[in-house]
């Protein structure tokens, strides 16, 4: 199932695979070093990952991957590379993708010269739970084909989302200390009469409300009712909101809200 | 400050079944340790080595000149003749020498002889056969060691190891789990020996059942200039013998905070 942003079903992805070519066939090739792999997968802390680039399928996942993001390895083995980029936040696919491509093309263009430098990817992947985890993956060259292309990559990637927490936490304080040194009002908390306004986004506190429950999922039907209003005066409220945030649609209003710190 | 008896009392399990030679001397060279491997060589018992000064067992070497040079140098290396008293021949060895205890205010030394002609590579454990080690050996983050248990020597370090302590690969090959363990602070070697035991016996006793989970320790580890630094370290089987006992095990080393001053 492939989710939307507010983790709401959006579409279903199929994957087809041929019934030869399994990935535990495939794994074969690293006969000698199968202990080592799996001494390395025994560990909690870090997802360990065996691709095969030019036919983009997954070989070997270590069991961390459960710990990450709730699933099981074999799934992420069977079903390959469409799974892992399924469950990637949208907003981080391009930019993932990009910094694949560029990385493949420094190492395919010289080959053996940056062979020691991993390729970092930074992004979000959708637990099972629906929460969002930051993941930082780094990729290294583990063998090439008989031209010296990069045939096989291994991939050491680590749960950083208490990290980037941090991170953003930081980054909010310093913001609303520029905000106070610049005597511009922060986000309110909907508590006063007064509109909540960053960024020039001016919302009512009635109007915050709406957005609070519209976080928490309700309709707007049951908003009506939670705050015992009419449904059109509701739909009222909604309508001027998303006007001010500029959006398109509840899910929208969410990201906006978001991104400037409305709460 | 514990005597140099007091510092080696943890790892004397470990000197114990070491398959290279173990001597332990204060600085002023008077022998207070000698490992079953090197008193067999010398055919003389233990026993009566210590409390003789170096002199006893190797004329050609003066360890106050060796203290001297450990100081600058931090590892002193070189080919030696031992005499013994049970037979006129005199034995050629590898010697390797290093400071027991923290750098400012050393201990006692610790030599570690080779046969000569033993080998400190394995072949088992290339980067040439092992696309995945080159890898490990490339990565800058971590530091890894690929370790014989039953005869303590060092089969693979990656340049990680470097990075992280300062000691070079060679320290580690020459020095095998002697050197290695020595380097751990005298506060934490003994919460870490019987963390290590534990963990072996189990792995020992019940093979394959403990297998995919490895264990990790935290411990301050002397760095080659001068201080320690924490370090966590994650330790896997890697490969049974045909007796189904440990035998090989991989461990990362990864830094856990700044450098700690001297203690």
């Amino acid at each position: 199932m492939l989710h939307n942003l507010n983790n709401d079903p959006m579409g279903v992805l199929f994957i087809f695979k041929a019934s030869d070519g399994l990935a535990e066939d495939r794994l074969n090739h690293f006969h000698n070093q199968i202990n080592l792999l799996k001494a390395l997968g025994n560990r909690q802390d870090e997802l360990i990952t065996v691709t095969d680039v030019q036919a983009r399928t997954t070989l070997y996942v270590s069991e961390a991957l459960e710990q990450i993001i709730g699933w099981d390895a074999q799934k992420f083995v069977d079903n390959g590379w469409a799974l892992g980029i399924s469950l990637t936040h949208p907003e981080d696919v391009k930019p993932l993708i990009e910094a694949f491509l560029n990385g493949m093309n420094l190492w395919n263009t010289s080959p053996y010269v940056y062979d020691h430098q991993p390729i970092e990817y930074s992004y979000r992947w959708r637990h099972r739970n629906g929460s969002w985890r930051w993941i930082l993956s780094k990729s290294y060259v583990l063998e090439r084909d008989a031209n010296d292309r990069v045939l096989y990559s291994i991939i050491f990637s680590q749960d950083v989302t208490e990290e980037k927490n941090k991170e953003k936490k930081l980054t909010e304080e310093i913001l609303n200390q520029l905000l106070k040194q610049n005597n511009i009002d922060s986000a309110s908390t909907g508590e006063n009469n007064h509109d909540s306004t960053v960024f020039g986004i001016a919302l009512s506190p009635r109007e915050m409300e709406v957005l609070k429950y519209i976080r928490e999922g309700h309709a707007a039907k049951e908003i009506a009712s939670i705050l015992g209003l009419r449904l059109n005066t509701i739909n009222s409220y909604k309508k001027s909101l998303f006007k001010k945030l500029d959006a398109r649609n509840a899910a929208d209003a969410i990201r906006i809200a978001n991104q400037w710190g409305l709460e | 400050m514990k005597t140099v008896l007091e510092f080696i009392k943890p790892l004397r399990s470990v000197f114990d079944t070491n398959s290279d030679g173990i001597l332990v001397t204060s600085r002023s060279g008077k022998i207070v340790y000698c490992n079953p491997f090197l008193s067999k060589n010398v055919k003389m018992t233990p026993a009566s080595l210590i409390g003789k000064s170096c002199f006893y067992l190797f004329s050609d070497l003066d360890t106050l000149e060796i203290d001297k040079k450990l100081y600058k140098r931090f590892s002193y290396t070189s080919r030696i003749s031992l005499k013994t008293l049970k037979s006129a021949s005199l034995l050629e060895f590898n010697v390797t020498a290093y400071h027991l205890g923290s750098s400012d205010n050393p201990i006692g030394i610790l030599f570690i002889f080779q046969s000569i002609g033993s080998s400190t590579e394995n072949e088992l454990f290339s980067t040439k056969k092992h696309s995945i080690l080159k890898v490990m050996d490339n990565r800058a983050d971590t530091g890894w060691i690929v370790s014989d248990v039953q005869t303590g020597k060092n089969h693979f370090i990656s340049q990680g190891m470097e990075i992280l302590t300062g000691w070079t690969k060679e320290d580690f090959l020459k020095g095998g789990w002697g050197f290695g363990l020595s380097n751990i602070h005298e506060d934490d070697v003994a919460k870490i020996m019987v963390d290590f035991q534990e963990n072996l016996e189990k792995r020992n006793n019940q093979p394959f059942v403990h297998d995919h989970f490895s264990w990790e320790t935290i411990f301050r580890y002397k760095k080659k200039n001068k201080g320690y630094i924490r370090v966590k370290c994650i330790t896997s089987v890697l490969e049974r013998d045909a007796n189904q006992q440990v035998k090989f095990l991989i461990a990362s080393f990864s830094l856990q905070s700044k450098n700690l001053s001297e203690v």
